[in-house]
């Protein structure tokens, strides 16, 4: 199955398929993820650093269920003192995974 | 909690003057008055912990001249006296007198006897453009160091930071000294601090966040990344013990 680059399956110029697209999101959720855990933050305390309205929210970004947006990445990186540029090396990788870039 | 009222000083020697100044500004800044300028410069270089942010000052009531005593402290090389702003308050209607101090820098000229709605506007409007202002004087230097390639956004966060003694700034406090009262995105922020952060750190300086407080501080040691987690079941609330 093929999606698009804004992550709607019906589109049909598709040029990643949905497991590498996938993959691609559980990695950067993961990175996310040991990073708050690694700090020793609930997902709780992290939520309400992001502005999140519910923790599920985050959740759901952290077990790869949604995309996490880009202001929330720039937010993460902050709030939880990750380094800028470790962000973008996971995101730049994870796009040279795919061959994007 | 500290007193927020900003302090404005007033330069004149008529009581009735300093009456009305009081009554008119009272409720809103903290009011001083002085009468000659030599007592004026005196208290403003022993001054330490609060400056005056405005003076209002009427040349013609007052013994010795504002102009020059400004003009001698800042030709003195490596005064830490902050001037501050002024607006001249005079009965002299006088194009070239307001010619002249205008170009000395002065905020406005009011005309006395002066109406109390007029000046509670004007010191408003002077205060309000002071404030924009003192964040437009963008700091680049670092311990030192001087940072480039920053935006003015970026400029005007890392004046911030250096505006604090302990270069610690709350989230919301950061919103209002850059965007005053504009409202934006509280991911706008977040965008801008991590460029900074960026920019920072090949100069070994770091903004670290905790608990909504940012602070301005030297890098840590670059550690490694955590280990990648597979994916498990649980739901993640859990914090992983040292």
């Amino acid at each position: 199955m093929k999606i698009s680059r804004r992550g709607d399956p019906s589109k049909d110029n598709a040029d990643v398929s949905l497991d590498a697209y996938q993959e691609r999101r559980k990695k950067i959720a993961n990175f996310f993820r040991a990073h708050r855990l690694q700090a020793h933050l609930s997902l709780e305390t992290v939520a309400q650093d992001l502005g999140l309205e519910d923790s599920s929210i985050l959740l759901a970004y952290e077990a790869a269920v949604d995309p996490i947006p880009l202001d929330i990445i720039f937010a993460l990186t902050n709030v939880l003192n990750i380094a800028p540029e470790d962000t973008m090396n996971v995101i730049f990788d994870t796009h040279r995974d795919q061959g994007r870039i | 909690m500290e007193s927020t009222q900003d302090l404005i000083w007033i330069l004149d020697s008529d009581p009735a003057c300093v009456f009305l100044y009081h009554q008119t500004l009272g409720l809103q800044y903290k009011i001083t008055a002085f009468s000659s300028v030599d007592t004026f410069m005196d208290a403003l270089a022993t001054q330490t912990r609060e400056n005056p942010r405005l003076l209002i000052s009427d040349p013609e009531n007052i013994t010795g001249s504002l102009v020059d005593a400004f003009n001698r402290a800042r030709s003195i090389a490596g005064s830490a006296l902050r001037l501050p702003e002024f607006i001249v308050a005079s009965r002299v209607d006088d194009l070239d007198l307001i010619r002249f101090y205008l170009k000395a820098g002065a905020r406005d000229y009011l005309l006395k006897p002066l109406r109390p709605n007029e000046l509670v506007a004007k010191v408003e409007r002077s205060m309000n453009q002071i404030s924009n202002r003192e964040v437009l004087i963008l700091r680049n230097d670092l311990d030192g160091i001087q940072i480039n390639d920053l935006t003015f956004r970026e400029h005007q966060m890392l004046t911030v930071f250096l505006s604090r003694p302990d270069r610690k700034v709350a989230r919301t406090e950061l919103y209002d000294a850059i965007w005053n009262k504009v409202t934006v995105n509280r991911k706008t922020l977040d965008v801008h601090l991590f460029n900074l952060r960026r920019k920072l750190r090949p100069y070994g300086f770091d903004v670290i966040c905790e608990a909504q407080i940012f602070c301005l501080q030297r890098a840590r040691a670059h550690t490694s990344a955590p280990e990648m987690m597979e994916e498990s079941d649980d739901d993640g609330s859990d914090t992983m013990t040292a």
